[in-house]
């Protein structure tokens, strides 16, 4: 163990050492600092190994100094034998590496014979080789031409076959393998044709011809396979058949019968039914059916109608087309566009039919209709620019539309403004219940509001529902909304004067018509209910539904202008109303004008009963009265004709002067010797009267009133039968006729005139002064006369 | 004194004028020299009507009796004088000389000369002041006659003394509606219209005569009511037939064209454009006021509103065209500007129902202060802003142009 122990020892120390001998890494491997005055720094270089003994001298005792004398006797012989074992094993190395080069030197010896040796052998093969090839090269060429002029010969014999192979192709249908034959026949034939292969070129190209056609037949043949077909076209392409021309003749066999379906009989029967009929001449007996139980008329039903066929045909046409011809989308395009024109042109029809109005649901059904449409085809051609075409379509029938039912609207107007004629036949006091004005009125006034509300209504409606296809133009089409309304109202009140002016003149032309008469102020009156119930109304269901607008931009103004359209309304109102009252006042005056004009007053004898004109004059005004009650409100009973403080004072006030003026005048008329006298202090005291009574304000502003219009109107007579008077000269009995009559008036008028009574007791006291002061004799007539005469007439009256 | 005028002022506003008038209640009583106006001549008031910051006079005056007439009256050019013809059928009427002093507002009476008769129609010579023409009526009986005014000088201020009668126009069978003297210059030719025939006149002033020169007849249905002389063609007349406006010729005497349905009812005056000619203004029973070009009496070139009732008279202001003054039964004088229309610039045609009121045409101001009918309007012969009315009642208010109508007036003619 010992030993084994001691042997590792020292292969230790061995490869120390030679590692040390060799390389520098031992030294720097134990760098621990170490004392210099123990063992273990004895291989540092400054180890001192004097100071060491002595070190180790004071310190170790003998004993000590014994053992490691013994110690150290022990390792120099140890280090003696590891000397000892260097030298022979690197010796031993030595030795071998010396035996080793002494063998090497003998194997070397042999090698160069054997390597020429090899040499001759390969030079001998080589030679061989040569002269095998040498003889073999001949028979080779030979093979290689003989080889090219078989296939040769098979070429020319696959030509001659051709015709006949291309026969058998045709026979069995193949034609994709004739026209491969052919194809690879195709540039011998070229190169050779004119000359060795003539007539095989010739057969073989009217064997491909009629291939070529049967091909264009399977092509246009519907009934067979899709496939089959683009494959037959696919062919045809091949064997360099024009497709354009191909593409032609197959939008020629197919778009006259589309165009067709579009414009069945348009010509000749315009209109729906026309076409319908057209439909059913064509022969389609499905759409017979179909249409059974559909409005013909309705622009849905014709949209139906015309996309059934149309737009399925058109279909199955392009997508037979594209797939026959997937290279020539551009012709497709442009032949669809040219289809797409006539179509929009027909829908543009069947939106607007001739016969009346669609109504707003058919109209959006059909626009829906059309849209989807559109959505179809122009998934089918996308390039046809189909959109824009749908939208300016559907924009222009929408603004048909709007347009029309504006017009119609002003045509319903216009045509309520008629007063029906009240039946002549009929009693008068059946003719009274029947209020013919009050009725046009009310109807007129129904059709404004409602029909427009309605009207809006729809509109808002197609707003809605067709929202989709307006969205680019909303505010274009609310401004159509808006000037539609503007229009509308602006041409209303330009037809409203015309119909009053040529009323005006019918009565100008002394025509009068009660009718005619009654219209002027049923237009005052539809004016205002214009002015102030429609427009607003209009303008809220506006503002509530067609909100924006503007498309002319923020500068503009907007298209409809309520309040514009109550200002026109409002001055055309007090126009109409001003022209009623001057027409009936007029007549009336006229009448009352004769009555003064007429007479000799100088030489009238004494007054026997009322005139008849004061009967004609309470008729019209009860004439007036009738119409007017019919459509005004009675109107309040504030007596603001007077600017009197005290109130009902006024009334007894204005009436005493009278009273007392012809009791004066009474009793001057008994006592004729002091007339003179008397007729000045009568005069002087009814001027003084006067001076206290109230004045009368004769010219008020008119109000849409029965007490206004119908004072207005009698204060107007009364006023011209005071003036007319006041240019004649009276005699005495003349000046008691015209107190006669004007007491019999006075009577009458004043239940008519029911805001003040005092107007006409004060007018007709000043017809009475008038005619006094233009009576040569001014006596007036003694009350118990005058009374008497008045219940006579009465009493005959009734 | 001053306080009496302020109260007098406010008083007007509520009482009529006239003879009546003198009869106020005790507390009011003016001056016993004013008292004595009153009786004898008719009362002088002044109102001064303020508009904006410039006060408006407003002179006023009153007759005895219901009067219809008021003529301009150049005696001598520095005054503003008018004629007023009262209408009284019972009593003797008058004629007063009014005027309006420069230095007060005041109108004073400078003559008061008697007339039998009712004064239906009153025209002063244009080239002999001192003569005038009435159309009168006595009991129904209508007559005309040509009057010399007396010289003042020969008389004491206020006395009163009777026209001169020169000449009876006699020989119209029918009612007498107006005489009308030459319109240009001086010349002895009259006319005087009836309501059938039109009669000129050889005057002879020296031989206090009148002759008959001719006579057209409008036929016998028809009832002319007045009539205007054209100051630029003397050979024109036009006449006021019922509804419409007649022309006449002089030198062929036969009637020339027509204005058909003028007014409705019945055209109340006409008078012509004193700056152009073959226009005519006229006023009718239908209240409304138009202006006419003879030569195209189909459409009127100009429409104005009018009255509230018939409008009685209008009257061109001699100088400056645009202005004119109509009065009407409704007690209100209106003054208007209406743009001036040449014959030949003008007329697009204008819609068939639209009103042809132009847009520069309007009402200036209407004048409320009448009480009663206002028959009579009178342009001032001196100065051009000074207009005179009358109405029946007796009433004249001499009223003015307001100042920023002058200036506007003033403003057009200069650009």
């Amino acid at each position: 163990m010992a030993g084994t122990e001691e042997m590792d020892e020292k292969a230790k120390r061995m490869r120390a050492l030679l590692s040390s001998f060799y390389g520098e890494d031992a030294g720097s491997q134990p760098p621990t600092p170490v004392r210099r005055d123990t063992l273990q720094g004895i291989n540092m270089p400054d180890f001192d190994s004097d100071r060491y003994i002595q070190s180790l001298l004071r310190r170790t005792p003998l004993e000590g100094l014994l053992q490691k004398h013994v110690e150290m006797a022990a390792e120099i012989k140890n280090l003696d034998s590891d000397m000892q074992m260097l030298v022979y094993e690197n010796y031993n190395k030595f030795i071998s590496a010396t035996d080793t080069i002494r063998r090497m030197k003998e194997n070397v010896a042999g090698i160069e014979s054997n390597m020429d040796q090899l040499l001759e052998t390969v030079t001998a093969v080589r030679a061989k080789s040569d002269g095998i090839n040498s003889s073999l090269c001949e028979r080779r060429e030979r093979i290689e031409e003989l080889n090219g002029t078989r296939s040769l010969l098979r070429k020319i014999q696959f030509i001659f076959d051709l015709p006949k192979r291309l026969r058998a192709f045709l026979k069995s249908q193949e034609y994709a393998k004739a026209v491969k034959s052919y194809m690879g026949a195709l540039p011998i034939l070229k190169a050779y044709g004119n000359t060795s292969f003539a007539a095989c070129r010739e057969e073989s190209e009217q064997i491909i011809d009629t291939i070529a056609q049967k091909l264009q037949a399977q092509v246009a043949d519907n009934s067979i396979a899709l496939e089959t077909r683009a494959e037959a076209v696919k062919l045809l392409q091949q064997l360099e058949y024009p497709v354009g021309r191909m593409v032609e003749s197959y939008i020629a066999t197919h778009w006259p019968r589309l165009m067709a379906a579009l414009q069945v009989v348009e010509p000749e029967t315009p209109g729906l039914v026309g076409r319908l009929q057209g439909w059913l001449k064509f022969g389609t007996k499905k759409l017979e059916e179909t249409n059974e139980g559909i409005d013909p008329t309705s622009p849905r039903a014709s949209m139906e109608v015309l996309n059934k066929d149309f737009i399925a045909d058109l279909t199955q046409t392009a997508v037979t087309y594209r797939a026959l011809f997937p290279e020539e989308e551009k012709r497709l395009t442009e032949a669809a566009l040219k289809l797409f024109n006539e179509y929009f042109v027909n829908v543009q029809k069947s939106l607007q039919p001739k016969t009346g109005n669609p109504s707003i649901v058919e109209l959006t059904a059909a626009l829906n209709i059309l849209s989807q449409d559109t959505g179809i085809l122009s998934k089918l051609v996308p390039d046809a620019g189909l959109p824009e075409m749908t939208e300016k379509a559907v924009e222009r029938a929408i603004q048909q539309h709007v347009v029309a039912m504006f017009s119609d609207l002003y045509t319903r107007i216009i045509g309520s403004l008629v007063i029906e004629e009240p039946t002549l036949t009929k009693e008068g006091e059946e003719a009274r219940n029947q209020k013919p004005l009050r009725a046009a009125l009310d109807n007129a006034k129904r059709v404004i509001l409602f029909d427009s509300v309605e009207l809006l209504r729809d509109l808002r409606d197609l707003l809605e529902k067709c929202g989709g296809l307006l969205q680019a133009w909303r505010d274009s089409y609310i401004d159509l909304v808006q000037a539609g309304f503007q229009d509308l109202f602006t041409k209303l009140n330009d037809h409203f004067i015309q119909l009053s002016s040529s009323s005006q003149d019918q009565v100008i032309a002394s025509k009068s018509q009660t009718a005619s008469q009654g219209l002027v102020l049923m237009l005052a009156l539809l004016s205002v209910y214009i002015q102030q119930t429609a427009v607003p109304k209009i303008t809220e269901v506006i503002g509530a539904s067609f909100v924006g607008g503007g498309a002319m931009g923020f500068e503009a103004r907007p298209a409809f202008v309520p309040s514009e359209v109550c200002r026109i309304f409002f001055a055309s109102g007090e126009k109409f109303l001003h022209e009623y009252i001057d027409t009936q006042a007029r007549k009336v005056s006229i009448l009352i004008r004769k009555s003064v004009e007429t007479p000799n007053w100088l030489k009238y004898k004494e007054p026997r009963d009322v005139r008849m004109f004061a009967d004609l004059l309470l008729q019209e005004v009860s004439r007036v009265q009738l119409e007017v009650e019919h459509v005004l409100d009675q109107g309040s009973n504030r007596s603001h004709r007077r600017t009197d403080s005290a109130g009902s004072g006024g009334s007894s006030r204005s009436n005493a002067p009278s009273m007392r003026d012809s009791a004066s005048m009474r009793e001057s008329g008994n006592h004729r010797t002091s007339f003179t006298a008397r007729a000045r202090s009568r005069l002087l005291e009814r001027d003084v009267a006067k001076l206290f009574k109230q004045k009368v304000e004769l010219f008020t502003k008119i109000e849409f009133t029965q007490a206004s219009v119908m004072s207005t109107i009698i204060k107007m007579c009364l006023k011209t039968f005071q003036e007319c008077v006041r240019l004649q000269t009276f005699n005495r009995s003349g000046y008691n006729q015209i107190q006669v009559d004007a007491l019999y008036l006075r009577d009458n008028l004043r239940e008519k005139v029911f805001d003040n009574e005092t107007v006409v007791d004060s007018l007709l006291d000043e017809v009475c002064s008038a005619a006094a002061d233009r009576c040569i004799d001014p006596v007036p007539l003694e009350a118990a006369i005058l009374d008497r005469l008045i219940e006579a007439k009465k009493a005959k009256g009734f | 004194m001053e306080i009496l005028k302020v109260i007098e002022a406010s008083w007007i506003r509520h009482c009529e004028i006239s003879e009546r008038n003198a009869f106020f209640p005790q507390q009011l009583k003016p001056s016993s020299h004013q008292f004595a106006r009153c009786v004898k001549t008719g009362v002088t008031w002044r109102v001064d009507v303020m508009q904006g910051a410039t006060a408006q006079h407003a002179s006023a005056y009153g007759v005895k009796y219901q009067a219809r007439c008021i003529v301009p009256y150049v005696l001598d050019p520095q005054r503003t004088r008018f004629l007023v013809g009262t209408q009284s059928l019972r009593e003797e009427n008058e004629v007063h000389v009014i005027t309006l002093p420069d230095n007060s507002s005041d109108i004073v009476c400078e003559g008061l000369y008697t007339h039998q008769h009712e004064i239906w129609d009153l025209a002063v010579c244009p080239f002999q002041p001192q003569l005038i023409s009435t159309v009168y009526a006595s009991v129904g009986e209508y007559g005309a006659a040509l009057w010399r005014i007396p010289d003042r000088s020969k008389a004491g201020h206020l006395n009163v003394q009777p026209l001169q009668n020169v000449a009876s126009l006699d020989g119209h069978t029918t009612t007498i509606k107006c005489t009308l003297w030459w319109p240009s210059g001086e010349h002895n030719q009259l006319l005087s219209i009836d309501s059938e025939n039109l009669f000129i006149w050889d005057l002879n002033t020296e031989q206090r005569a009148a002759k008959i020169q001719a006579r057209l007849s409008a036929g016998e249905l028809h009832h002319m009511t007045g009539g205007a002389w054209d100051p630029h063609d003397v050979t024109k007349v036009a006449t006021a037939i019922e509804s419409s406006v007649q022309m006449w010729d002089l030198r062929s005497m036969k009637q020339s064209s027509r204005i058909e349905q003028a007014h409705s009812i019945q055209v109340r005056d006409i008078d012509f454009n004193p700056k152009r000619e073959n226009i005519l203004i006229t006023a009718g029973d239908d209240s409304k006021i138009r202006v006419w070009d003879v030569k195209m009496p189909g459409m009127p070139l100009r429409e104005l509103p009018g009255h509230s009732h018939w409008t009685w008279r209008v009257r061109f202001n001699p100088v400056y065209e645009e202005l004119v003054l109509s009065a009407g039964t409704d007690s209100v004088v209106n003054l208007w500007h209406v743009s001036p229309v040449s014959s030949s610039q003008d007329s697009k045609p204008k819609s068939p129902y639209g009103s042809p009121k132009g847009p520069l045409d309007s009402l200036m101001r209407a004048y409320t202060e009448h009480e009663d009918s206002v028959y009579g309007i009178a342009w001032s012969a001196r100065d051009p802003w000074v207009f005179a009315s009358l109405s029946y009642d007796g009433r004249v208010m001499v009223d003015s142009v307001p100042q920023n109508v002058r200036q506007k007036i003033a403003n057009h003619g200069k650009s």
